[in-house]
């Protein structure tokens, strides 16, 4: 649901205590004009035979005099409120009273004047078809005036809506315009601030992660070979060669690491972004290929069914994911156990046989978790966040001692 | 055979520059984009040993110089981007390799020399170590001219050695030659004695003499007599 139409649902629903308290209103004011005015009526009736009376001491023929009576004492003209039985349609109809006295030839004679008045339902039904008409025009009134003027007051908004969604923060943001209402101006100029922040903080980070490659691996090259150099000049000095290669496998180790985080978080921050179709099968099938010597060393034995699958993303992405979740089965498996792969439209599904894990295999897909194997812990958290990266849903699931990862490509499988 | 070596940073580019040297290169050396655009126009060589990270400038853009200017030159790319898009970009321009920082100086000689016979069309490519010679060309070994049957890693092995003679190889350089990025799995350390002590045996059975030394504790030497 759009801004507009929710602001006219809710201004719709707010009309309803307005119909409601308007109506009570209207019909007490209704009550009020009409028992005014009826008042009003008799009085000047009372008043107009009262003067007829001093004038020919007789009582004028005057149709409200609905009937006199006698009474001991002249007494104060009061209202009173009636229903009489209307003959025509044999209804009790609400009629006014004032009954007043008069003085004739020393005898004192009640004299009572009518008048019909309005019943209570018809100013309820008279109240509510003007308070929901009334509100018939206002509603028409918002969908109409709101939804043209929304158009053009609204404008610089949904141009600023528009631009934000299509932004990526790979090139300079444009300027956002100024505008003569002051919360878009505040809007704009907001966005124009963030805007610029997200597309520095993504240029600072690009430039790190290929700064950070740079500077950092030529230094690790330094050291391999500087490793080298040594293993190769101190020959005759067994432990100080043994020294030297360990630390070639640390500066090694390192380098995996540092190659590792810095994808992270090269993925992290967006940086793939030339997608095109990767047709799964192959890529999986060309992995296995590779690792086909470790499985054959390993004993194990593959039993996979690849459906043809098409994904669109990052070639060099895909490659690490799929080589990822295949190494992490082929390492981790037991000698001699089955490893079972199934790629349909919906999955790719790989199952390993391997000791059962202590924890929960959720906490598998964090950052430096290491297994039992010494590996760098960086593998399953870089599929995690290429799963991210593509909006598709991982899952790591044990049962005794079989393990399966899941890659949804449809995160509502 | 001419090599000119591209590299910002000075300690590296005199390291590679002194292990061509020992293997009976001549060497020459820039760590500018400028520098480098002058001796691509001004000379010839046999090989570019190219950094694509350079202070003024890109190796990419000396690649696509040194095509236009001399097209036959091969080129080697080393750079620390381990970017898919940055080797397809680099090979296509026409670079003959791409190798990663930080890598072995063992492993830019084996680079070198393969990239290098690939070139060479006078004379044959064949290495020779005793009585085994290595034929890049057919992918073939022999022993005193009776074939050896190899399986591929053994062959990768073997011909890495040959490329490095009488340098000690470490176990984590003769596995990142061999596997690459997947040298970091548990049990690559078994699975490379196993192909070394399966490669041995097949040369001793076949009559040769085992170039291949072990050195203990760090890996293993091929001594060129």
């Amino acid at each position: 649901m759009n801004l507009i139409r929710h602001t006219i649902s809710r201004v719709a629903l707010l009309l309803i205590p307005f119909i409601i308290l308007g109506s009570v209103l209207i019909y007490i004011t209704f009550r009020y004009i009409a028992y005014d005015e009826i008042d009003e009526f008799l009085l000047y009736e009372m008043d107009r035979i009262n003067q007829h009376y001093a004038l020919y001491t007789d009582v004028p023929d005057v149709n409200s005099i609905v009937r006199t009576y006698e009474v001991e004492a002249p007494f104060e003209a009061f209202f009173a409120d009636t229903l009489l039985l209307e003959t025509g349609d044999m209804e009790m109809v609400p009629h006014r009273e004032l009954h007043f006295s008069l003085t004739h030839n020393e005898r004192h004679l009640g004299i009572v004047l009518h008048h019909l008045m309005l019943g209570d339902d018809d100013i309820i039904q008279g109240a509510l078809l003007l308070m929901v008409g009334m509100a018939l025009l206002v509603v028409v009134l918002i969908l109409v005036g709101v939804t043209s003027v929304t158009r053009t007051v609204w404008q610089p908004f949904f141009s600023t809506l528009g631009y934000i969604r299509r932004y990526e923060p790979v090139v300079a943001p444009d300027v956002l315009p100024s505008s003569t209402i002051t919360e878009f101006e505040l809007l704009n100029g907001t966005l124009n601030e963030l805007l610029q922040r997200l597309y520095l903080n993504y240029e600072r980070t690009k430039s790190f992660n290929e700064n950070a490659a740079h500077e950092l691996q030529t230094q690790l090259a330094l050291i391999k070979t500087t490793n080298e150099n040594l293993l190769n000049r101190l020959e005759n000095d067994e432990e100080a060669m043994i020294l030297a290669q360990k630390s070639q496998s640390v500066a090694t180790r390192a380098s995996h690491m540092l190659r590792s985080l810095l994808l992270l978080s090269k993925i992290g921050n967006r940086e793939f972004r030339q997608t095109r179709p990767v047709d799964v099968a192959t890529v999986a099938e060309s992995i296995l290929a590779g690792f086909g010597e470790r499985i054959a060393m390993r004993k194990l034995s593959v039993e996979e069914h690849l459906n043809p699958v098409t994904l669109n993303m990052d070639e060099g992405l895909a490659e690490v994911l799929f080589t990822n979740l295949i190494k992490n089965a082929v390492v981790h498996s037991d000698s001699g156990s089955v490893v079972k792969i199934d790629l349909t439209s919906k999955s790719f599904r790989i199952s390993n046989t391997a000791a059962p894990l202590d924890e929960d295999p959720a906490v598998m897909l964090q950052r430096f978790k290491k297994g039992k194997k010494g590996n760098t812990g960086l593998g399953l958290s870089i599929v995690s966040e290429i799963c991210t990266l593509y909006g598709f849903s991982l899952r790591y699931t044990t049962s005794d001692t079989t393990h399966t990862v899941e890659v949804c490509f449809d995160p509502l499988v | 055979m001419k090599i000119l070596i591209v590299e910002d940073e000075p300690e590296l580019a005199t390291r590679i520059h002194s292990r061509l040297t020992e293997d009976g290169y001549r060497c020459e050396s820039a760590t500018l984009y400028k520098q480098a655009r002058e001796k691509i126009y001004v000379y010839d060589y046999d090989l570019l040993i190219l950094d694509i990270n350079l202070p003024d400038g890109t190796g990419l853009d000396l690649i696509r110089l040194a095509k236009q200017e001399k097209s036959t030159t091969p080129i080697i790319v080393i750079s620390a981007r381990n970017s898919l898009n940055q080797k397809i970009e680099g090979l296509e321009l026409g670079a003959d390799d791409y190798l990663t920082k930080p890598f072995e100086l063992a492993e830019l000689t084996a680079r070198v020399k393969s990239v290098l016979r690939r070139w060479s069309f006078d004379g044959s490519n064949q290495i020779t170590a005793g009585n085994i010679t290595v034929d890049p060309d057919d992918k073939t070994v022999t022993v005193d001219g009776a074939d050896l049957n190899l399986t591929r890693t053994e062959y990768s092995l073997l011909l890495y050695f040959m490329a490095n003679p009488n340098r000690v190889l470490s176990r984590d350089s003769i596995a990142e030659h061999i596997w690459g990025d997947h040298m970091d799995m548990a049990d690559t350390f078994d699975f490379l004695y196993t192909h070394m002590k399966n490669l041995r045996k097949k040369i001793k059975d076949a009559g040769g003499t085992d170039p291949i030394k072990a050195v203990y504790g760090v890996g293993y030497k091929l001594v060129k007599l």
